[in-house]
């Protein structure tokens, strides 16, 4: 029985070979870490203790700090955290969904719905002009957060009604792909025929930005990221089993089409109030879940779902930091940071555990 | 043995095939299969006749087109896919895994249909999988991920995935394709101590026609098509089927023949000159097989026979049987002897050549054949 006891230890271990619960700690830490630094930083420094009182009192002292900090720089820091945790875990589901390590949380055409409704929104807004001026006067505002939720929400009851009809998964990736580039070709016929100004404000829409939500909004936004996540997180188990394919999957018990319907609808709901709050943010979904699997061993959810859900945030975080350009008045866009920092961190994953083997890693 | 309980898997009235947009394609005949505890089952026939889809609707994967397919009474089609998966465990041609799936990663989902929400696994679980695990002998390799294994091993994993999960019925679709002769028959081995000491029935279905042969309880083979594309279902001990001729019929045709005598398939050729083979034993066994292999048709000498070697075959018996207009009658032309020294003797036409190894003999026979066909090319 000893033998055995030795041996379920020696199991609980990541990649690195240190014990799961150190790697968790440490991701958490640096989530933690991640967190504070991103509140301290941007166009004005703000010392670590004001922070401290600012977060445990709601009070610095110090008034304009406070302003700072309670009215910009944490919601920013949260909207960070929170749509880096949402598109990480949406991405880690698609791709063990579809068992392909292109897939993302916009693979099912989710943020080309929102796109276009947001583009027609802001064109809209435009070529009505007084009559609707309370919309193309706040681009990034009510008008374009609402559209963004319909886009998505109307994408989301297309791909279920697919769902139903097409039997292998990867026909429902293909559709969801063509869908993608029908929307596109959409928005850009929108756009051809819009003035300049729409067309930069529907431009200035797709760069992404953390640092549009307001206490206001977080309250709709945290509860609709928290459900997503939830529901993410009570389909684990049958996520696990997925990872030997789906006819396999179903052989152990899985309820395919169930879990499948689950899990769109909660990817919709992750990655369609994130694009609506945030914009179309790229890169996070597809490559974090990479980079999670270079830290935890295996396909086991139950390390797999957590590892991705504190990097997510991390790199979240991290991208919005290094955005700010901290000292300067300059931002860039949160998706140029995103993709420009991290495509080297996950070439060097894929690099250092490259195996001669075939492809077949996802 | 087992024919006195009750099926654990009865087919009845059933029809497997497969449904597209124009339409139901049926693969057999309505079939009445059953299948014991503590029985182990090939299923053969050729390629495309229909052995993974009847695996796949016996494991409720795709509905019969008719008929029903019942486990212990029930309804596989009305069960829950839990319920399935706790009567049905199975090993699929398809290996879709990720490759970055581990070893006991694979095994614990064995217990996928036991385990609670979120999968936790308790100690009778982890002890179910350890014995999984150890009795394929895969302690050492428990945290190698998919993609690191050999064929052998991975389908091992396979395995212990399906020990695991502790169903009274165990399917296989081709467990033993891409495996090494030692790999398949160590397969074929486990799974037929997990039907006969394990108390489970196992099916499965494979293209080893031999090894079928020697190890299974029973034979379901899929016989020749009757019309529209349509089989049935031959069931019966593989003597049994083998001495019915059923499977020649089958599996045979074209240039390959079914040698009953030895239980394996061998090609013959159209022409099939004979030639008289001389020798004991195994060198009389191989030498015969080296002419087969040239395409001639080898005939054991009187001698070889008395000593049984070749059985029932005495000199002017032909080792195969026989196909019209192919041979011509009275004493071959051309003799191979076993030379006491090793060597080979091959005489034809009064001149004799000799030779060391039999790849020469077949090289040397394959030029006469070749001059015989060809005889202006000379």
């Amino acid at each position: 029985m000893s033998l055995v006891r030795g041996i379920r230890s020696t199991s609980a271990r990541g990649k690195t070979g240190a014990p799961v619960g150190v790697t968790f700690a440490a991701l958490s830490l640096l989530l933690a870490g991640l967190f504070a630094l991103s509140v301290m930083l941007g166009s004005v420094r703000v010392p670590a203790l004001t922070v401290l009182r600012a977060l445990f009192t709601g009070e610095t002292g110090d008034a304009p700090f406070t302003e700072i900090v309670l009215l910009f720089r944490l919601p920013r820091a949260l909207t960070a955290l929170l749509a880096g945790a949402a598109l990480a875990v949406s991405g880690l589901q698609m791709q063990t969904l579809f068992r392909n390590p292109l897939a993302g949380p916009f693979i099912l055409g989710i943020s080309s719905g929102a796109s276009l409704a947001v583009a027609v929104v802001v064109v809209l807004a435009g070529s009505a002009g007084a009559a609707v001026s309370g919309l193309s006067s706040m681009p990034a505002g009510m008008g374009t957060t609402g559209a963004a939720f319909a886009g998505a929400a109307l994408t989301l009851f297309l791909v279920l009604g697919l769902a139903g009809r097409v039997e292998s998964a990867s026909g429902l990736l293909i559709l969801g792909l063509l869908l993608g580039y029908a929307v596109s070709a959409l928005v850009s016929v929108l756009l051809h025929f819009s003035a300049a100004q729409q067309t930069q404000a529907y431009v200035a829409w797709t760069f992404g930005t953390f640092s549009d939500v307001t206490w206001q909004e977080m309250r709709l936004f945290a509860p609709l990221v928290g459900a997503g996540i939830l529901t993410a997180f009570l389909l684990s188990k049958p996520l696990s089993a997925l990872a030997m394919g789906e006819a396999y999957a179903q052989t152990v018990g899985v309820r395919l089409r169930r879990v499948r319907y689950v899990l769109i609808v909660s990817t919709a709901l992750l990655a369609g109030s994130v694009t609506a709050y945030c914009g179309p943010i790229a890169f996070i979904g597809v490559a974090v879940p990479h980079l999670a699997r270079g830290i935890v061993s295996g396909t086991n959810q139950r390390r797999l779902f957590p590892a991705t859900l504190l990097l997510g945030g991390s790199v979240a975080l991290a991208a919005e930091i290094a955005a700010a350009l901290p000292g300067s008045q300059v931002r860039l866009p949160v998706n140029a940071v995103t993709a420009l920092l991290g495509t080297p961190v996950i070439a060097w994953v894929i690099l250092r555990k490259r195996t001669t083997g075939p492809m077949r890693r996802m | 043995m087992q024919q006195g309980n009750e099926p654990l898997l009865a087919l009845s009235e059933t029809v497997v095939g497969y449904r597209n947009r124009d339409g139901k394609r049926d693969l057999t005949t309505p079939l009445h299969l059953s299948l014991y505890r503590g029985e182990f089952v090939c299923v053969i026939g050729p390629n495309g006749c229909g052995k993974s889809t009847l695996l796949r609707t016996a494991l409720g994967l795709q509905p019969p087109l008719s008929g029903s397919i019942t486990v212990t009474g029930k309804n596989v089609h009305q069960l829950s896919p839990p319920e399935r998966a706790r009567l049905f465990a199975a090993v699929l041609t398809d290996h879709a895994t990720s490759g970055r799936t581990t070893t006991e990663e694979l095994a614990e989902l064995g217990r996928h249909p036991y385990t609670g929400w979120f999968g936790t696994l308790t100690p009778e679980d982890r002890d179910v999988v350890e014995s999984a695990l150890s009795w394929l002998e895969l302690e050492p390799l428990r945290h190698r991920t998919l993609d690191s294994l050999s064929d052998g091993e991975r389908q091992r994993a396979y395995l212990a995935r399906a020990v695991a999960q502790q169903t009274p019925l165990v399917l296989l679709d081709e467990p033993t394709a891409y495996l090494d002769v030692t790999a398949r028959a160590e397969t074929v081995h486990r799974l037929l101590r997990l039907a006969h000491e394990g108390e489970r029935a196992v099916l499965m279905s494979t293209h080893d026609l031999e090894l079928a042969l020697r190890t299974a309880d029973t034979i379901w083979l899929f016989t020749t098509e009757i019309e529209d594309g349509r089989r049935s279902v031959a069931t019966g001990a593989p003597e049994d089927i083998v001495l019915s001729g059923l499977l020649e019929r089958t599996l045979g045709g074209g240039e390959v023949r079914f040698d009953r005598a030895t239980g394996s398939f061998s090609v013959v050729s159209e022409t099939g000159a004979r030639i008289l083979i001389e020798g004991t034993e195994e060198r009389l066994r191989w030498a015969a097989r080296a002419a087969a292999r040239a395409g001639f048709t080898p005939i054991a000498s009187k001698n070889a026979a008395e000593t049984g070697e070749i059985s029932a075959q005495s000199e002017g018996n032909e080792a195969l049987p026989p196909r019209s207009g192919s041979i011509s009658p009275g004493r071959p032309e051309i003799k191979l002897s076993a030379g006491a020294d090793g060597n080979w003797l091959l005489s034809y036409h009064n001149r004799n050549k000799q030779y060391e190894t039999l790849g020469q003999v077949v090289r040397a026979l394959r030029a006469l054949r070749q001059a015989e066909l060809n005889p202006e090319r000379q």
